[in-house]
C-alpha cells in the first residue's frame, strides 16, 4: 500500500502561458539525483517542450524500506532531516536543470512508497515515462564473471507493467557538462548522512 | 521531411521483427519523428541460421534476406495503413548480422532507439526480450520501450486499457 495520497508535497514550480496544468498530456519522469536520472529529466524535459506537455517530476522517498527496530531509538530526528535535505538537494537540483524558462509546466511530487509502484500509479495516463538507468554498460560495467542485470529493479518493475512506453536513458547519453557534480549523491553512495548533494 | 544525408543529427532507430510490439514501436516511431522532424531508420537484422559454417548455403531454397525484406515492407505498409507516414522519411534497413549489433551500431549516434518490449521468442510474460535487454544495457542513446499491447494509433495510452496487474517486490 501506498499512502502518497497524504504525504503529497505537489508544488508546481512554475506554471506555463497556456495556464497551470492545461490539459492532461503529461510526461511522467522518476528522479532519484542520480547521475542517469538527471539525464533523463532533461531529456524529458526536451521532450515535454517539443510535446508541449507538462513535466510530471517524481521522487520516491521509501523511506518505509527499513523498519528499524523496536529498540532503535526514533528515526524521526535522523530521518526526517535526511529526507529533507535529499528533497531541498533535488530541488535545487530540478531548478537547475529546467532553468529559467516559463514553460513547460512542471509538477514536482514527493511521494512515499514503494518507488516502482508509486511511478507506476503516476505513470497512468502518462504520454510516457522516462527513467535513468545507472547501470551503463560496456565493458567496464561488470567484472569478468559477474553478469549484472542490465536494469535496476525499479526500472525493470516498471517495464514490466507500465501502461505506457517507457524510455529508459543511460548515464552514459551525452548531456552538456558542467553540471554533473551537483547529481552524484546517490550514485555516491545512499548510506551519506548528510544527504547532501556534493558540490564541486 | 527530407534531411540531407550529411547532416542526418536527428534520426529514430526503429527495430522491426515483424511481431506486434515491434509494430507498434515502429508506429510510435513514425509518430516521434512526426513531432521532432527527425528521420526513421526502420531496422530489420537477419542471420543466416548456422549450426555449422560452412562456405555453401545449407538452404538452398531459403533467401533470407528477401524473407526480412519482405516482414520489413509488410510492417512499414502496416503503419502506413495505421498512421499515415507523410512528411516523415523512413529508410528501411535489412542489414545481416546479430540484431542487438545491428540495431546499436545503427542507434549510434541516433536521437533514439524504439524497441518492442520483446519479439517472437521467449516467454509471454518476459518483461523484455534479449535483444531489448542487450539494447538497454549499451545503446548510448536513450531507448524507449514499447509494449505490444499499446497498438492504439492515439499515442495516449487507451483509457480502456487494462490494468496489468503488477507486483513489486516486498
Amino acid at each position: 500500500m501506498t499512502d502518497r495520497a497524504e504525504n503529497d508535497v505537489q508544488c508546481p514550480i512554475r506554471a506555463g502561458a497556456e495556464g497551470p496544468l492545461a490539459g492532461s498530456e503529461r510526461i511522467t519522469v522518476g528522479v532519484d539525483g542520480s547521475l542517469a536520472s538527471v539525464a533523463a529529466l532533461r531529456w524529458a524535459l526536451d521532450e515535454a517542450r517539443c510535446r508541449k506537455m507538462r513535466l510530471h517530476i517524481v521522487y520516491v522517498r521509501n523511506n518505509k524500506a527499513v523498519i528499524p527496530a523496536h529498540y532503535a531509538p526514533s528515526r524521526d530526528s535522523h530521518g526526517v532531516a535526511h529526507c529533507a535535505g535529499q528533497e531541498s538537494a533535488l530541488k535545487s537540483l530540478i531548478d537547475e536543470v529546467l532553468g529559467s524558462d516559463a514553460w513547460p509546466v512542471v509538477q514536482v511530487e514527493f511521494a512515499d512508497g514503494l518507488p516502482a509502484r508509486v511511478l507506476l500509479d503516476c505513470a497512468a495516463g502518462a504520454a510516457m515515462l522516462v527513467l535513468g538507468s545507472s547501470r551503463s554498460g560496456g565493458l567496464d560495467a561488470a567484472p569478468v564473471g559477474k553478469p549484472r542485470a542490465p536494469l535496476g529493479p525499479v526500472a525493470r518493475d516498471c517495464l514490466r507493467a507500465a501502461p505506457c512506453p517507457v524510455v529508459i536513458v543511460s548515464s552514459r547519453v551525452r548531456q552538456p557538462e558542467g553540471d554533473l557534480a551537483h547529481a552524484v549523491w546517490r550514485s555516491e553512495g545512499v548510506g551519506d548522512d548528510e544527504g547532501s548533494v556534493r558540490r564541486a | 521531411m527530407k534531411v540531407p544525408s550529411g547532416e542526418r543529427d536527428h534520426r529514430i532507430v526503429v527495430g522491426v521483427d515483424g511481431s506486434v510490439p515491434s509494430k507498434a514501436a515502429l508506429a510510435w516511431a513514425i509518430r516521434q519523428a512526426r513531432r521532432t522532424g527527425a528521420a526513421v531508420d526502420a531496422v530489420i537484422a537477419w542471420q543466416v541460421p548456422l549450426t555449422v559454417r560452412t562456405p555453401w548455403p545449407l538452404t538452398w531454397s531459403t533467401d533470407f534476406r528477401s524473407l526480412a525484406e519482405h516482414v520489413l515492407a509488410d510492417a512499414m505498409a502496416d503503419a502506413a495503413v495505421r498512421d499515415s507516414a507523410d512528411h516523415v522519411e523512413i529508410t528501411p534497413k535489412v542489414m545481416e548480422g546479430n540484431p542487438v549489433q545491428v540495431l546499436l551500431e545503427d542507434a549510434a549516434g541516433a536521437d533514439l532507439l524504439v524497441i518492442g518490449n520483446r519479439g517472437h521468442g521467449g516467454f509471454v510474460e518476459a518483461l523484455l526480450g534479449s535483444v531489448g535487454q542487450q539494447c538497454v544495457h549499451h545503446a548510448t542513446c536513450p531507448v524507449v520501450v514499447i509494449r505490444g499491447s499499446l497498438a492504439s494509433p492515439a499515442d495516449e495510452p487507451a483509457a480502456e486499457h487494462p490494468g496489468h496487474p503488477y507486483m513489486t517486490p516486498g
